[in-house]
């Protein structure tokens, strides 16, 4: 269906795990980064994340006394479930190799599975926070997933399909014209719900120290090593995949259309610029929001589905889409 | 005489005035200034409607202004009231015992205000672009917020944001429903010969959208109606109306209500010239109905004298607007003439309830009991206008009530007309309660005092009004039923 | 009909401020409502550049400046000033909650489409599509003036409805002609100063700008 053949095929999937896993602690970096300016603190360098998982990875595990065993694989699988999420998203090269009609659905069902999979592995440890922490990222699932879903849809719209790749051609083959009402309360939808999904402020803070603040910091409060680094990594991919994800619906132009040389160096210059850019745009962000109340952000949640539902209701009742 | 600009000049006497007002010396002479700049518009208003008699309408080059006698009759009663207001505000500020004694630095705040207000009616009667038109109406706004915010009380406060944040809202809806008709004349007279121009929206009625029209009235009524008080957006007329010095509170009810009321007359006769297109009367006719019956059970149970008055003018204007409703010639005349009547009407209960009221030491009508054995003449005015306002014949409003009433049941709206007879009849009887207690009771133990010592301007300013009250039920003159036709024939077409 | 880009684009700006707008339902936070307030503004004067240039209407160049310097800076500034000043605690107080808020936007939403929508002569207006948007953003403001404790939020919330009415004024008419722009522009400026001189004034009275406070005339 995709046009590419076999061999081409495996590369291009290859490059894009690769890429994932190589660029999401980068970005993570680089947000850390702006915040530790833009507060004038010095900072870590760009570099600190990798450093980190380097550090994990080389430790040994221990486990919780309470432990099922469940954590041996739960991280594994988890961390697969976000790799496996991967070729769903639009990369820097058209159409994707494995793509197929309603993938999107599909990579909302994977990042679930592997928050899922992360919140059982804080209940396997057995501790308060791990339980607490798990409840509330769950929480935060069911308040966000459906709204996913309703973003996808609105996404969807203009081109028919909730493919990935074809709703990036399709906005590509229309040009500036892309842009549209819809298509800027979708996205807005979609950038409140980035936020929530991937545990950034005002939702959850990532650098906070203060226990009972936390959702995605008290669920690893318990793990320690390999599993660290699994979920760690994971979620850097995570942030990656729905940063990517964001940013290749609202600005579609420049994919690698064939394997050329050039075009292909030119999309994965504009895709990491794209990346650079968001990243930028959120760690400023972040340094001017504080902390909501955990039950405020029930208020995004539905600020963020109003933004979906009416996104569709500009393209299907006066179709201004 | 007949070719000087008339219509600038009455623009400009209170422009004028309140510039002189505003840099007068003493009390002596910012009393005169503003009493002459009012005296000045009444009579330049009336050279202006004998040259729309003769001429029919007469505008100016660049046709944002135009008078015809649409335009007359406001202008005529505005220019009437104006006058008896400034002329009472000479007695009514100047008395010492009144309750908020004023400097002469805030008299001449207050006159300035009160001939700017008078300036921007005018530019409302004038208008011939709806734009201006609505600039006017929030230039009203803006200046009789002030007014009513005089007295610094805390009910004064209270009252002027109220009117403030609620008639801006309205006019905000009001400025939309502008640009909506001026799409709709966008929409069919092409972007270059687009206009809001009254006189060219007249005639292009016919070509214009009905849909977009429709939503354009939707807009204006919700705004101008509040502005006109309809229930249920009348809120806050009641606060505004008790709330000012009375001169100025007389103003609001004659002039104000009639300047909104009159902006949804001129949309309503470009929409009379769409073929098939009758949702703005249906609008008149709800907002009227629902206005007389809100106001009717509000008006039984009201205690302060000036909330009763205002409640009242949420009636008329419910009344005024059925006359529009039901149409025709006959329907129209009543509701223009009521217009003129409930001014006058109004505006000398106002005042003269101010006498009571300064007099007695208090609004409240439970309080108030054996007036007219007090404050003789006072009492007889009120009395009599009294029950002119209830509508008893042989006075003026029950003429145009009368005349309303018989469109209504001639017409095929009886079912309206019943429901407006309905609330004429309760009103009838809470105002004939209410005056009884207030006039006609025991005189009270303590309380009155006589009325001050200079009462010269308040006699005159009710000796202005008063026999228009009496007077044009039994009599109507030649010249202003000419005006009145002429101005139906403007609305119909 | 078929957009060029460049009025997609103004629908796409329009779609800003509607997004600020219903943003500024779920904010609680008075300094954040007028940072949106001034976005929103800075976005309108963005539609008057565009709506200059698509259209060929230099004089609209002047409304975008106009706008820019007083709707997106000064008034803003004059209103977190007067926040400090009346010593107005920074909390949004409602009459409704945030998600209610939220869903009424959403409805403003959908009435203006369902009102709107079948209108057939918009089909000859370009950019027709910002109609329903600007209808929507003005109920939106009435929304926030009606549901919110404040006299300083129904200040907030009338300034955004008079931004809803500009949208329309300003893309869908090209402007009602200079004369006109002057007298609202200067209309708005004596409203903002009156409306200022009546929070001060109920300071003074009240000890207090809590619109709820307004309690002693009723019936």
């Amino acid at each position: 269906m995709s046009g590419w053949g076999e061999a081409q095929t495996a590369a291009l999937l290859l490059s894009e795990v690769l890429l994932a896993l190589g660029l999401g602690p980068l970005l993570i970096g680089l947000v850390r980064r702006v915040k530790s300016r833009s507060q004038r603190r010095t900072g870590p360098g760009l570099l600190q994340p990798y450093r980190d998982l380097a550090k994990q990875l080389g430790k040994g595990t221990v486990y919780s006394e309470t432990s099922s065993g469940l954590t041996r694989y739960s991280t594994w699988i988890g961390f697969g479930a976000l790799l496996a999420a991967v070729p769903f998203v639009p990369w820097f090269f058209l159409p994707s190799p494995i793509g197929f009609s309603g993938d999107l659905i599909v990579l909302v069902g994977l990042l679930a599975l592997s928050r899922f999979m992360t919140a059982v592995t804080a209940l396997d440890a057995g501790s308060t926070f791990g339980g607490m922490g798990s409840t509330r990222d769950m929480w935060l699932g069911a308040l966000f997933e459906p709204t996913f879903l309703l973003v996808i849809f609105a996404w969807g719209a203009p081109s028919g399909s909730t493919q990935a790749s074809a709703i990036v051609l399709h906005g590509a083959s229309l040009g500036l014209t892309h842009l549209s009402p819809a298509l800027l309360l979708a996205s807005a939808a979609f950038a409140v719900l980035l936020l929530a999904e991937t545990g950034r402020l005002p939702v959850d803070n990532p650098a906070t120290h203060l226990e009972l603040t936390m959702v995605h910091e008290a669920m690893v409060l318990e793990l320690g090593g390999r599993d660290l680094a699994l979920i760690d990594w994971g979620k850097s991919v995570r942030f990656l995949l729905l940063l990517e994800l964001f940013v290749a619906v609202l600005l579609p132009w420049g994919d690698a259309l064939s394997l050329g040389l050039a075009s292909l160096a030119l999309a994965l210059g504009l895709l990491v610029a794209k990346l650079f850019g968001a990243s930028l745009l959120l760690g400023n962000l972040e340094t001017r929001v504080a902390k909501w109340r955990l039950f405020r952000v029930g208020d995004l949640a539905v600020l963020s589905w109003v933004l979906a539902l009416g996104s569709i209701s500009l393209t299907y009742l006066v179709g201004v889409g | 005489m007949t070719d000087l600009p008339w219509m600038l000049l009455v623009l400009a006497a209170p422009a004028i005035s309140a510039l002189g007002t505003f840099f007068a010396p003493g009390r002596r002479s910012v009393n005169a200034i503003a009493v002459a700049g009012a005296l000045a518009g009444l009579l330049f208003v009336l050279f202006l409607v004998a040259q729309v008699l003769s001429v029919g309408s007469v505008s100016e080059p660049y046709g944002l202004l135009a008078v015809d006698a649409l335009s007359g009759v406001l202008l005529l009663l505005l220019s009437l009231v104006g006058l008896a207001a400034v002329v009472y505000s000479v007695d009514y500020l100047g008395w010492e015992d009144s309750p908020h004694p004023v400097s002469l630095d805030r008299l001449r705040r207050y006159y300035v205000f009160i001939l700017l207000f008078l300036f921007t009616m005018f530019l409302v009667a004038e208008a011939n672009n709806l734009g201006l038109l609505w600039i006017a109406l929030e230039g009203t706004t803006l200046v009789s917020a002030l007014l009513v915010g005089f007295y610094h009380t805390k009910r004064a406060v209270e009252a002027s944001w109220k009117y403030l944040v609620l008639c801006t809202v309205g006019l905000v809806f009001a400025l939309f429903g502008t640009i909506l008709l001026y799409l709709a004349s966008q929409a069919s007279l092409g972007p270059s010969d687009a206009s809001l121009e009254w006189t060219t929206l007249v005639v292009a009625a016919p070509r214009l959208d009905p849909g977009l029209v429709r939503l354009a009235l939707v807009f204006l009524f919700i705004g101008y109606g509040t502005k006109a008080g309809f229930a249920p957006l009348h809120t806050w007329l009641p606060d505004a109306h008790s709330e000012a010095p009375t001169p100025v509170s007389a103003l609001l009810s004659a002039g104000l209500l009639k300047c909104a009321i009159y902006a949804l007359l001129r949309v309503d006769a470009i929409t009379l010239r769409m073929p098939g297109f009758t949702f703005g009367t249906w609008l008149f006719l709800g907002f009227g109905v629902f206005s007389v019956l809100l106001a009717a059970f509000f008006i039984l149970v009201q205690r302060d004298l000036k909330r009763l008055l205002a409640y009242h003018s949420v009636e008329h204007m419910g009344i005024i607007s059925i006359g529009i409703g039901f149409g025709g010639a006959l329907g129209l005349f009543g509701a223009l003439f009521h217009m003129i009547n409930h001014a006058a009407t109004k505006a000398t209960l106002f005042l003269a309830g101010g006498n009571l009221a300064v007099s007695a030491h208090t609004k409240d009508l439970e309080e108030v009991s054996g007036a007219l054995a007090a404050l003789p003449a006072t009492g007889t005015v009120l009395l009599v206008g009294g029950l002119a306002l209830a509508g008893v014949p042989p006075f003026s409003v029950f003429t145009s009530e009368f005349l309303i009433l018989t469109a209504g049941f001639s017409g095929s709206n009886w079912i309206v007309a019943v429901l407006l007879l309905l609330a004429l009849a309760i009103v009838f009887g809470g105002l004939l309660l209410h005056l009884t207690r207030a006039l006609l009771g025991p005189r009270p133990h303590q309380g009155f005092n006589t009325l001050p010592k200079r009462y010269l301007a308040t006699s005159l300013a009710l000796g202005l009004l008063f026999p228009i009250v009496v007077g044009l039920g039994l009599f109507l003159p030649t010249p202003l039923a000419a005006l009145l036709h002429q101005a139906v024939r403007v609305v119909n077409g | 009909m078929s957009l060029g880009p460049g009025q997609q684009l103004l629908e796409v700006v329009a779609a800003v401020i509607l997004v600020t707008a219903w943003v500024s339902l779920v904010h609680r936070r008075l300094d954040a409502l007028v940072g949106l307030y001034a976005l929103q503004s800075a976005a309108m004067a963005g539609v008057a550049v565009l709506v200059a240039y698509l259209y060929d209407a230099p004089l609209l160049y002047l409304t975008a400046a106009t706008i820019a310097g007083l709707n997106a800076v000064i008034v803003p500034r004059v209103l977190l000033r007067i926040r400090r000043d009346l010593e107005i605690p920074g909390e949004v107080n409602m009459f409704v909650s945030v998600r209610t808020s939220a869903l009424a936007g959403l409805g403003c939403l959908l009435l203006a489409e369902l009102v709107v929508g079948p209108l057939t002569p918009l089909a000859q207006i370009p950019a027709a599509g910002l109609l329903p948007i600007s209808v929507t953003v003005v109920l939106i403001g009435l929304f926030l003036a009606a549901t919110r404790r404040k006299a300083f939020t129904q200040v907030v919330g009338m300034l955004e409805m008079a931004n809803g009415v500009f949208l329309a004024g300003l893309a869908l008419t090209f402007g009602l002609g200079l004369l006109l722009e002057l007298g609202v522009a200067a209309n708005l400026l004596i409203l903002a100063i009156v409306g200022r001189l009546f929070l001060y004034r109920m300071k003074d009275s009240f000890d207090t700008v809590d619109a709820d406070t307004l309690r002693a005339l009723e019936g």
